[in-house]
């Protein structure tokens, strides 16, 4: 940063010597860049200050080593792994092949069902099935009010699109208004979605109490998802839109 | 049935179990598990507000991996790809358990002693800073996490944790300071280890 001739609103910036705080706000950012500008080339000619600003460069180095260090470990419990396993094998017991189960029964251990990971989520319709009879464990996550409603009932999304439980409805169909797939393709073209992409899940939802029809539609870069939330209106050059959301 | 093969040590690569188990092998995924998972709960552990949001964590994240083992693309260790699994497992759970409590690990019952000597690796300083690291508020320690120790952008970091960058950057501020702090660097002279 290039020196300039002290400004009047220098008369704003704080007076060394610096504090550790303010010194760690200004390494990390979280100053506005009006006073970062102005304080940096003060700084960088404080050793004080600098002999702050290294310890924290120092730090994060470290805190990087620590991180790429695929070497450390902790020895997992014998009853978390024990728990893992045997969820992994209730996963394992089930039929191969992608099998359609009902919204409702799908949602008890939707949660551990539900992909909500970024890296390597490629959650596609194919997606392994458990069936509630043969697993042995809870799901490790317990959904909210949703999880206690009769079949096929709406899903209740609260306030707020959790991806978990938007996944829950991969490879159900149930379209409620949007069942005339002349008016589905009118919808999602209104939304901006080409209506060839794949239909992964639909199902009735309720958005922070605005019901809607969640619709899961393969993203133009898998394994990526969009999720729409649409009203019941929507269709051709009414795109109702509720909510949307990547996931992925 | 087994269907991996071995290399020529006889021992299957991470990357022939993972296959093995696409290909529909039993015991594959399990057998590659067991030479990952101390790795994992510590990585869930350090990333996790509690040590029961680890083990939920660490669950949802392996029973992912199972699942879209086929999604795999060899182009990174096995263990980074479920390391990476479990990291972003455990931030999406904080940020989706935004309301509750904050409660910091070493409050838990059942804390493992305060001496980790001998549980975590033998390079004296990482095993220093770690314990400098879990010693932090869970949301200054995971914010450190997300941002400097699995180098996400401090965006994707908010994007992942439910909170605005702002936060995220003034989280990793203060924690950066306790810890230059913990760790004595802030002596101008003395100790440079």
């Amino acid at each position: 940063m290039a020196d300039r001739e002290p400004d009047p609103s220098d008369a704003a910036l704080p007076a060394p010597p610096y504090s550790e705080d303010l010194l760690a706000d200004l390494h990390a950012g979280v100053l506005p860049e009006s006073v970062s500008d102005r304080l940096w080339p003060l700084v960088r000619k404080d050793p004080q200050a600098m002999a702050v600003i290294d310890a924290l460069d120092r730090v994060t180095d470290q805190l990087g080593a620590l991180g790429r260090d695929h070497s450390v470990s902790t020895p997992i419990p014998a009853d978390v792994a024990d728990r893992i396993n045997r969820a992994l094998a209730a996963e394992r017991d089930t039929p191969a092949e992608a099998t359609v189960v009902p919204l409702a029964r799908r949602r008890k251990w939707a949660a551990a069902a539900a992909g909500t990971f970024a890296a390597a989520a490629a959650v596609v319709v194919a997606v392994a099935v458990v069936t509630p009879d043969s697993r042995e464990s809870e799901p490790a996550v317990a959904l909210p009010s949703s999880e206690t409603s009769p079949a096929p009932a709406v899903l209740d999304l609260g306030t707020d699109l959790d991806s978990g439980r938007l996944l829950t409805v991969i490879g159900s169909r149930q379209l409620g208004p949007l069942e005339d797939p002349a008016q589905l393709a009118e919808c999602l073209r209104a939304n901006g979605i080409e209506p060839s992409r794949p239909l992964l899940g639909s199902g009735e939802v309720r958005l922070d109490g605005v019901p809607g029809v969640l619709l899961l539609v393969a993203a133009p870069r898998p394994p990526q998802i969009t999720a729409l939330v649409v009203g019941r209106e929507c269709g051709a050059g009414d795109p109702a839109t509720i909510a949307v959301t990547e996931i992925g | 049935m087994r269907i991996f093969r071995g290399d020529s040590e006889g021992e299957p690569s991470d990357v022939d179990l993972l296959a093995a188990h696409v290909a529909g092998d039993r015991h594959a995924f399990e057998t590659l598990l067991g030479r990952h998972y101390d790795h994992l709960w510590h990585v869930a552990k350090r990333t996790s507000y509690t040590t029961e949001d680890a083990a939920d964590a660490l669950q949802e994240a392996l029973l992912s991996a199972h699942r879209n083992a086929g999604s795999f693309r060899r182009d990174a260790a096995v263990r980074s790809w479920l390391h990476t699994i479990v990291v972003n497992a455990c931030l999406d759970r904080i940020r989706r358990n935004k309301a509750r409590p904050a409660v910091s690990l070493s409050a838990d019952e059942d804390d493992e002693p305060r001496d980790t000597r001998d549980y975590v690796s033998e390079v004296e300083l990482s095993l220093v800073v770690e314990r400098a690291l879990a010693q932090l508020p869970p949301d200054q320690r995971t914010a450190i996490v997300a941002v400097d120790l699995e180098g996400r952008s401090t965006s994707e970091a908010a994007a992942l944790l439910g909170v605005p960058e702002g936060t995220v950057k003034s989280r990793c501020a203060r924690g950066r300071k306790k810890l230059a702090s913990s760790l004595e660097y802030f002596r101008v002279e003395g100790n440079r280890s």
